[in-house]
């Protein structure tokens, strides 16, 4: 993400905050089992994993906000199918933080909202480091509440 | 047998060089046999559950095989990772739960089996023999690593792992 694009003084991300990672992809949960799989927590390759701060909201609002934020928004919009949540504190524990305010799809704007999650290990850490990953992924996905559109 | 069923199931794919050498009536013996070990294998619960994940994983590699399929710039699941991915899958031994596939963002598919009541075991698949796998057996019982895959067996720890699953 280019510099100088996350909103400035963005409110810090409390640990007992919930936030949610919106996906767009029916691969990434089982919908008869209910479960999160670890894919959908799992970095991207520039590992910084995008989510919302959803505190507050309802079903409803956070399905919207999901799709004009993150599904309207990718290089080819597409239908918000799910979005999981788990609080802010099930991150921070495994050493991970947050950027607040950044973009969700670089060059569209930040959005108060919008965080990312950064501090995984790094790709420079080879196979080893991708399973860490895979671990904290997966923490992650246990703990999360998934919920369908 | 067709030509996308021999790529789609690698280890009859050694056998059908072989028997091409050997003429028509070993082609029609292969091909029969072939027939005959899908016929088998779907008629069993076990079975069917892995079928249920052969078809994921051809859904997947439908929808994931060009460059950034989830529209936030994802590598392409190439023909070689779902064929790595076919054969990881044949492996699956009996007696351990099916697995639920997905793509991942660098290109990789990753298998997820999953506890009745909590934990999970995740291994990652991509072109090389690597797999990266974690495992979440329950509180204070989690671990990660790298095993070898070489094409016919589910390497020892992450088939342990996924034996140690509630």
């Amino acid at each position: 993400m280019p510099d100088g694009v996350e909103i400035a003084h963005a409110v810090p991300v409390d640990p007992a905050e919930v936030v949610a990672r919106f996906t767009i992809n029916d691969g990434h949960y089982a919908k008869s089992k209910g479960k999160v799989k670890t894919a959908m927590f799992s970095p991207p390759s520039h590992l910084r994993l995008s989510v919302f701060r959803v505190e507050g909201l309802t079903d409803a609002t956070t399905a919207e906000l999901g799709q004009a934020e993150f599904g309207d928004k990718l290089s080819v919009p597409k239908k918000v199918l799910a979005w999981a949540t788990v609080t802010a504190r099930k991150m921070t524990v495994h050493g991970l933080n947050f950027v607040p305010g950044s973009a969700a799809q670089p060059p569209i704007p930040a959005h108060a909202r919008h965080a990312d999650v950064v501090g995984w290990p790094a790709i420079e850490g080879g196979d080893l480091a991708k399973s860490k990953r895979l671990e904290m992924a997966g923490l992650l996905a246990e703990a999360a509440t998934l919920h369908l559109v | 047998m067709t030509s996308a069923a021999t790529e789609y199931f690698p280890p009859f794919a050694d056998y059908s060089s072989s028997s091409r050498s050997a003429g028509d009536v070993g082609r029609l013996v292969h091909g029969e046999f072939f027939i005959a070990f899908r016929e088998m294998r779907t008629s069993t619960a076990l079975w069917g559950e892995i079928h249920s994940a052969e078809s994921e994983l051809q859904a997947i590699f439908a929808k994931c095989s060009n460059p950034d399929w989830d529209g936030d710039g994802a590598a392409p699941i190439t023909d070689m990772t779902f064929q790595q991915a076919s054969r990881f899958l044949l492996s699956h031994p009996a007696g351990l739960p099916a697995p639920s596939l997905s793509a991942e963002h660098d290109g990789r598919i990753s298998f997820d089996w999953f506890g009745r009541v909590g934990g999970r075991v995740t291994a990652s698949v991509g072109e090389s023999s690597s797999i990266p796998y974690a495992a979440i057996l329950g509180p204070g019982r989690v671990k990660h690593g790298v095993e070898q895959f070489m094409g016919d067996r589910i390497p020892d720890d992450i088939r342990d792992s996924i034996r140690k699953l509630a």
